[in-house]
């Protein structure tokens, strides 16, 4: 959404306008990614108009950041009396052209809005306006999200499961010696996973339960000292550093400098997957349960 | 069932030479001759999935509940898709080139008419087999993705009940031209804030069995909508 070429009915303080004197509403916009998985905005906000501050205040009105993405449907508003605030927005729920605009916005009903710094013109006035009228705004340049990455790559090839010859239950292994991480699985495991695997409701849940625990052990190996080093030539290092670098980030740093946890670097690297398999669980067992009742 | 997005070259030949292909639609079955014209493989494959099946066209249900039918089940089966990916052309493309080739030639009837004109037939083909006027046009014009973006948008997974009530609510009825009306024409209905406002005036009239008018009533209440929203931020409405 952007404000352009309108005509209100009272005075709105915007640079683009004559309606305030001597005051200021300016905002500004920075971006850039945070992990593999979010775009985190940081909006600073700058209001010199004494009067509309106490407003703010009293909560008679308030920051609204409005932010939208025509292209994916995404379209959200950020509400508050901040003058500096952030968003984290997942990288995989916008493309292209993203429209941002900062305003100040009534929250309730105002019988009397008035404004010492208004424009002569407007001096012996006083308005009414109704919950959602604008009070200011401010344009921000559009901004193009341009993805150098396709986006249609089934999860990497960075991991093969595979038998192990046993019979009795063991430990799942991961070997990190091979060209792609492998995910070692006894017999009777693994002759239940190839029953699954093929099904897309069910690859959520088998990538929690046995690609995140082997993803967690590999950026432990990576963080020790030589870590790097140490696996930079197989394949799977290779790849994962370029799925990385193709999101504009830097394997390598994250693992030495970002202080996050393996936990949270396999949490990322997968997407956050114990959201999506928890709601996986959801849609199979609770639709599966209201089947029984009917 | 797997599943193929369209090789961007290939989506570039087709859709700059319709003008010369687009008989092709109305003779041809199958799918083989696009790879005479694209010069090999137009598509890649993406991902294999569970079978499923669009609600079937020879039957009983009007065109309008079919397509109605097809918002629930193509949102359902590939809910997997991000936005991202459900705005990229070459996968619509290619879904509709391939797996629902025929099912689409069925669907307008390409099996048993012949185009009027050259002119109207190219671009009835750009619009329900590709993406036509811009990215958001190909979103809620492409068959198979109006589908799932009117899925997306209406879809509530906190609702246990009926996950699709506020489709339900919407009706079936026009479906086609709710659609464009609705999240088309309107950036607004991005917005669940919004959207949900729309369709609780929807069940207010349902509940009171007063018949809505599309032309009368919908599409000029959302033009009002529109008018208000210029002076008033709707996103901040409740």
């Amino acid at each position: 959404m952007n404000i352009t070429k309108r005509l209100y009915t009272y005075p709105v303080l915007s640079e683009e306008r004559d309606d305030y004197m001597d005051s200021v509403f300016d905002a500004d916009v920075q971006y850039k990614m945070n992990g593999v998985n979010n775009l985190l905005f940081d909006f600073d906000i700058e209001m010199d108009n004494k009067e509309l501050h106490k407003m703010i205040l009293e909560g008679k009105a308030e920051y609204v950041i409005h932010i939208e993405c025509a292209n994916t449907s995404y379209r959200t508003t950020i509400h508050g009396i901040f003058n500096h605030v952030s968003k984290e927005i997942p990288i995989e729920r916008i493309n292209g052209r993203i429209e941002i605009i900062v305003l100040i916005v009534i929250k309730k009903h105002v019988n009397h809005f008035v404004n010492s710094n208004w424009n002569d013109d407007y001096q012996g006035l006083s308005f009414e306006l109704s919950k959602g009228s604008i009070l200011a705004y401010k344009n921000i340049p559009a901004i193009e999200i341009v993805k150098n990455y396709e986006e249609f790559n089934n999860t990497s090839s960075i991991f093969k499961v595979y038998k192990r010859l046993t019979t009795e239950p063991k430990p799942m292994e991961v070997e990190l010696s091979t060209p792609q991480i492998g995910i070692g699985l006894g017999l009777e495991e693994y002759e239940i996973y190839s029953r699954f695997c093929a099904k897309e409701e069910f690859q959520p849940i088998l990538n929690s339960m046995m690609v995140f625990p082997a993803l967690v052990y590999v950026f432990e190996e990576l963080k020790q000292e030589n870590g790097i080093d140490n696996y930079a030539g197989r394949n799977w290092y290779i790849s994962l550093s370029k799925a990385y670098e193709k999101r504009g980030v830097d394997l390598e740093n994250e693992l030495l400098y970002s202080d996050k946890t393996s936990v949270q670097l396999a949490q990322e690297a997968m997407e956050l997957p114990l959201n999506v398999a928890l709601r996986k669980f959801a849609d199979l067992f609770e639709a599966g349960e209201e089947e029984e009742d009917a | 069932m797997k599943l193929y997005f369209m090789k961007k070259e290939a989506l570039d030949i087709l859709k700059s030479n319709l003008d010369i292909v687009y008989n092709m639609y109305f003779t041809e079955k199958d799918n083989k001759w696009l790879w005479k014209v694209c010069g090999g493989d137009p598509f890649i494959e993406f991902k294999e999935i569970q079978d499923f099946q669009l609600a079937p066209i020879d039957s009983d249900l009007s065109k309008g509940e079919v397509e109605f039918a097809n918002c629930k089940i193509i949102y359902q089966h590939l809910s997997f898709l991000t936005e991202s990916q459900a705005c990229d052309e070459r996968l619509w493309a290619g879904l509709c080139h391939s797996v629902y080739y025929g099912y689409l030639r069925k669907r307008w009837d390409y099996n048993e008419k012949s185009p009027k004109t050259q002119k109207e037939a190219v671009s009835n083909i750009k619009s329900r087999f590709f993406f036509s006027g811009g990215t958001r046009a190909g979103l809620f014009r492409n068959s198979v993705a109006k589908c799932w973006w009117v899925g997306r948008n209406t879809y509530d997974p906190s609702n246990v009940t009926n996950p699709f009530e506020k489709l339900d609510i919407i009706g079936s009825n026009d479906i086609s031209s709710k659609i464009s009306d609705i999240f088309y024409s309107n950036n607004f209905s991005a917005n669940p804030i919004i959207l949900n406002g729309i369709v609780k005036a929807f069940k207010n009239f349902k509940e009171e069995n007063t018949q809505l008018s599309l032309k009368e009533h919908i599409r000029s209440s959302l033009q009002f909508l529109n008018a208000v929203g210029g002076g008033v931020v709707l996103d901040c409405l409740d």
